[in-house]
């Protein structure tokens, strides 16, 4: 089966599943209004009344100005306001990761309580595979990118002119991102893994997706990676819509949200894409 | 062909040492010339990163002072070693370290000989001085010599003295990379003397730049032959030699205070006129003429050589560059007084050389960037503003070290004017990975002024804006006080006292200081003289201090007047109580009291901040109300909050503090104004926006699961 008729079935499996994805984007939404809830007093208290406000559909460097300056003792706060909610979430992921695998192998109609079921029976299991990837993730890109790249950073080092310290700059982040989708893949793998055996080793299943990918390092990867462009090909259209959007009036307003909004679903749907794509693949292969 | 070629470099040679001469048999010194008179050779060793060079220096005592010595900057000492006044204060600075130097790639200025011009020997009282608090006594960028006996008033010296120089690799404003050279503060340089104070000299600083004399140079550059060079001053001659493979170039130019040259062979050098009478229209001298009220043939702009050095790589930029070259000429020229030299070259730096945005006389370094978007107005902005230092800094020429503010503020206010008047609003410049980010995403557009404004305020607190450049909180705070802070006071002071004679003041004070070395005093007393009110406290309160301005309106409440007040009366001799349900009642009666109904409006005003407007310079308060009618009132501003009452038919809808935005330094403008009915549209739009980010970021985190 080529790449095109797995994208093809997980576009299918992630129609199958409006609920899931609505789930998630309310999870989403509301995780996102608790967090952004105080920034929201904050500038209704400082903006609310202030004929200034007007200006903050856009940025602009009187009101942006203005708030650095009554805001700058607030950054360390807000830094950390936002860093406990993003740990958090890290952990609910984890949780619903086991919701969506788990019922996209199911194949069966996605409900609420079937969802929430495979998430609970999961999450220990994909709990220890996040933990195995923490020292991966710092191997990876504490030691493997500053390795991959030191080339690029001589060349640039070296460079006459600016083309090829851009190019070798560029071509550097491009590795980063190649390394992570890598990785990330991999992970995915062991999940998949875990819930199509029902395994409960998290290192046997690591070691079997270690040997799947292995087996086939570019089909694997190749698929990842054409999923990765479409989602990619997603954003682009949403910044170009975005741009084209009014600037003002009720009637941007309402569209611009519902455009963000649409693409966050946009994002959601990838993200079960990727493991219907990746559980396709893997069940091609291990029957 | 060859005896062509021979009578050809004979005449050139001929001509060079002409022009030396003929330099050099001006009249003395200090009498109509500048008090300083260079005569220097200098031939780069490529190979070795070295100069060699020999100098012929001529000092008029002006003074009435016998001086007894003579202070010499050598600032390539300053990358010498970890000693030296910028390496050590590079290192305290926690914010911005500018300096890294490597192993091998240390630069230095050794002068192998001084003497007079009878022979006596200097060297021997050579001493280096290192006096500005803190002290760094490893220092070794000012040298002191000490004549045999005090040079007397009216007196010229004439001195000799070889020096070696080793180029740093890429030290402050200066340095090389491969085979291309940025050469600057490159040769012993006297200091300032000061009349009764004795020799203005100070170390390089890492926050600071420089301050010396008005002098006449003429400079021989000996390069390798393929080098394209730029230089201060006008070319007046090129001698190649054929069995050195080198080619020396003289350069000569009265009446500038720095010498900066360049050399690469990577350079494309393209020449243009400015043709003064094909720039500016008619109309524009009688307006700049008018506005400035004086004569015509004031205005009139002289013709310059523009000589551009560009990078092969950004050849694709050279009508950009002239453009803007071409902008900065006008508006300069008509504005402030015309440019007094024949020439003026714009180099586009060489590569990692550090020599970026910085300013010589009559010679500049602009910078830009391979991709780099029209609507990005960076190159533009740095070209403006480096020509512009050779109205701030070249020819009036303030002292950088002790009183930064004096050319970098003012041209920073320059440069905004002119970037808005020619180009309008700028694209925000952002990049990733070297690739504007403007051909995705809609970027914000801004003045110049805006994100000075951003800078200024948030710096107010550390540190008054006129204070000597080393003694800054740090690099940050030097940099926002005397560019964005001051910039920002200057278009506040052309706010308070109207556009036309803000720009007298300016032209007044450029005319007035030309070829001379003004201090803060200079400028405010002009500001006064010009403006006719004494400004001095706007000064204080701004320039001298660490105050933070603000004021805002803290409260607008509009209720309706009651036609019956409660309360105990007495009404024709009898006393009278007058209750709720009574006033209620008697309403109900009065239809008319129905009907025109009162509005009291209680508008609170207040001081947020410490800086305080003047005595005499109220702020304006503008009160719209429901049917779009207005009120304008005062507050003297003095105290830390004020209340001011209005009594209309109608409700108010608004109020703000200074309507018209003259005080551009006001740190908070969003609290300026009061809406009595919020705007939530406004703020759900931002606040959507900021849960977007936060959906994302979430999601983004969420991956990593």
């Amino acid at each position: 089966m080529g790449h095109l008729k797995i994208i093809s079935n997980g576009v299918s499996a992630v129609r199958r599943n409006p609920g899931m994805i609505l789930w998630l984007w309310i999870i989403d939404f509301v995780f996102g209004i608790i967090v952004a809830a105080p920034v929201y007093f904050l500038i209704n208290k400082d903006f609310g009344h202030s004929p200034a406000g007007e200006g903050l559909g856009r940025l602009n460097f009187i009101w942006l100005g203005d708030s650095i300056y009554r805001y700058h003792n607030l950054l360390p706060a807000l830094a950390g306001w936002l860093l406990v909610p993003a740990l958090i979430f890290i952990l609910l992921s984890i949780f619903l990761n086991g919701g969506i695998i788990g019922r996209l192998a199911g194949g069966e109609k996605t409900t609420l309580q079937g969802f929430f079921a495979d998430c609970g029976k999961y999450f220990g299991r994909f709990f220890r595979v996040f933990l195995l990837s923490i020292p991966v993730y710092v191997l990876v890109f504490g030691g493997l990118v500053r390795l991959v790249s030191a080339p690029f950073k001589l060349w640039a080092k070296n460079a006459a002119g600016e083309m090829p310290v851009i190019v070798a700059s560029n071509l550097r982040f491009l590795i980063t991102i190649l390394l992570l989708s890598l990785v990330q893949m991999y992970f995915d793998y062991i999940k998949i893994d875990l819930v199509a055996r029902n395994g409960r080793k998290v290192l046997r299943a690591a070691a079997a997706a270690l040997s799947f990918v292995g087996r086939r390092f570019f089909r694997a990867w190749g698929l990842y990676l054409f999923v990765g462009l479409l989602f990619i090909a997603v954003t682009a259209v949403f910044i170009g819509v975005t741009n084209a959007l009014p600037g003002t009036g009720i009637v941007a307003f309402g569209l611009g949200f519902i455009l963000a909004q649409a693409y966050i679903l946009a994002r959601i749907s990838s993200k079960i894409l990727f493991f219907a794509t990746e559980l396709d693949l893997y069940r091609i292969f291990q029957p | 062909m060859k005896t062509l070629a021979s009578i050809f470099l004979f005449l050139a040679a001929v001509l060079c040492c002409g022009f030396s001469i003929y330099l050099w048999s001006l009249p003395a010194e200090g009498q109509d010339g500048p008090p300083l008179r260079y005569e220097i050779w200098v031939e780069l060793d490529h190979a070795q990163r070295m100069l060699h060079g020999r100098e012929a220096i001529s000092w008029t005592n002006t003074s009435r002072d016998a001086v007894p010595d003579m202070l010499f900057h050598l600032y390539y000492n300053a990358f010498k070693n970890e000693n030296s006044t910028v390496l050590e204060e590079s290192k305290e600075e926690s914010l911005l370290v500018r300096a890294r130097v490597k192993e091998g790639e240390w630069g230095w200025v050794d002068v192998k000989k001084i003497d007079l011009e009878d022979g006596r020997d200097l060297k021997p009282t050579a001493e280096f001085l290192a006096r500005d608090e803190p002290l760094h006594p490893g220092d070794q960028t000012v040298m002191r010599v000490t004549f045999p006996e005090p040079i007397a008033p009216g007196a010229t010296v004439r001195l000799r003295c070889e020096f070696e120089s080793r180029v740093p690799r890429s030290g402050m404003r200066t340095g090389y990379y491969k085979d291309s050279y940025f050469i600057a503060q490159w040769f012993p340089k006297p200091g300032v003397y000061e009349e009764g104070k004795g020799w203005n000299c100070h170390e390089y600083h890492a926050n600071a730049e420089f301050f010396a004399d008005f002098a006449d140079f003429v400079v021989h550059i000996t390069v390798p032959e393929n080098f394209v060079v730029g230089s201060s001053g006008k070319l007046e001659g090129t001698v190649p030699d054929k069995a050195k493979k080198t080619a020396t170039y003289t350069y000569g130019q009265s009446r500038i205070h720095d010498f900066a040259w360049t050399a690469s062979p990577e350079f494309i050098k393209v020449e243009r006129e400015f043709i003064g009478n094909q720039e500016v229209t008619p109309e524009e001298y009688e307006e700049t003429a008018r506005r400035l009220a004086i004569p015509l043939e004031e205005v009139k702009l002289p013709d310059v050589k523009m000589t551009l050095l560009i990078e092969k790589q950004h050849r694709s930029q050279i009508d950009r560059h002239f453009k803007a070259l071409r902008t900065a000429l006008k508006s300069y020229g008509l504005w402030y007084g015309p440019y007094p030299y024949e020439t003026i070259t714009m180099i586009d730096p060489p590569f990692r050389t550090g020599s970026g945005g910085m300013e010589y006389p009559t010679l500049f370094t602009a910078g830009t960037s391979l991709l780099k978007r029209q609507k990005v107005l960076s190159p533009e902005g740095v070209i403006i503003h480096e020509f512009g230092h050779g109205y701030w800094y070249g020819l009036v020429a303030n002292n950088e070290f002790e009183e930064a503010w004096l050319d970098e503020g003012i041209n920073t206010y320059s440069t905004g004017k002119v970037l808005a008047e020619a180009y309008g609003r700028g694209e925000f410049g952002a990049s990733f990975k070297g690739i504007p980010l403007g051909w995705l995403l809609k970027l914000p557009v801004y003045y110049d002024y805006e994100t000075d404004r951003a800078a200024a305020i948030n710096i107010a607190e550390y540190d008054p804006v006129v204070t000597p450049s080393w003694e800054f909180y740090n690099g940050g705070s030097y940099g926002a006080n005397v560019y964005m802070r001051a910039a920002t006071c200057l278009n506040t002071l052309e706010g308070l006292l109207g556009a036309d004679v803000m720009a007298r003041i300016m032209r007044t004070f450029h005319m007035g200081y030309r070829f001379k070395h003004p201090t803060t005093a200079d400028f405010i007393a002009v500001v006064n003289e010009v403006s006719g009110q004494d400004m001095n406290w706007f000064f204080n309160e701004l320039f001298f201090n660490t105050l933070n301005f603000d004021y805002g309106v803290a409260s607008v409440r509009s209720v309706e007047k009651p036609v019956h007040p409660l309360g105990v009366f007495e009404v024709n001799g009898k006393r009278e109580v007058m209750t709720v349900r009574k006033a209620a009642e008697l309403k109900k009666k009065e239809k008319s009291s129905r009907d025109n109904k009162i509005y009291v409006t209680t508008v609170t005003l207040r001081r947020f901040g410490e800086a305080k407007v003047g005595i005499g310079a109220p702020l304006k308060v503008r009160v719209v109300f429901a049917d779009g009618s207005e009120e304008i009132s005062q507050w003297d501003g003095q105290g830390r909050w004020a209340r001011l009452k209005f009594e209309k038919p109608v409700k108010a809808k608004l109020a703000e503090i200074d309507p018209d935005r003259i005080w551009l330094i006001d740190s908070n403008q969003s609290n300026n104004g009061f809406l009595i009915k919020a705007k939530r549209e406004c703020v759900f739009r931002a606040a959507a926006k900021f849960l977007f980010l936060i959906q994302n970021l979430l999601l983004a985190a969420g991956s990593v699961s």
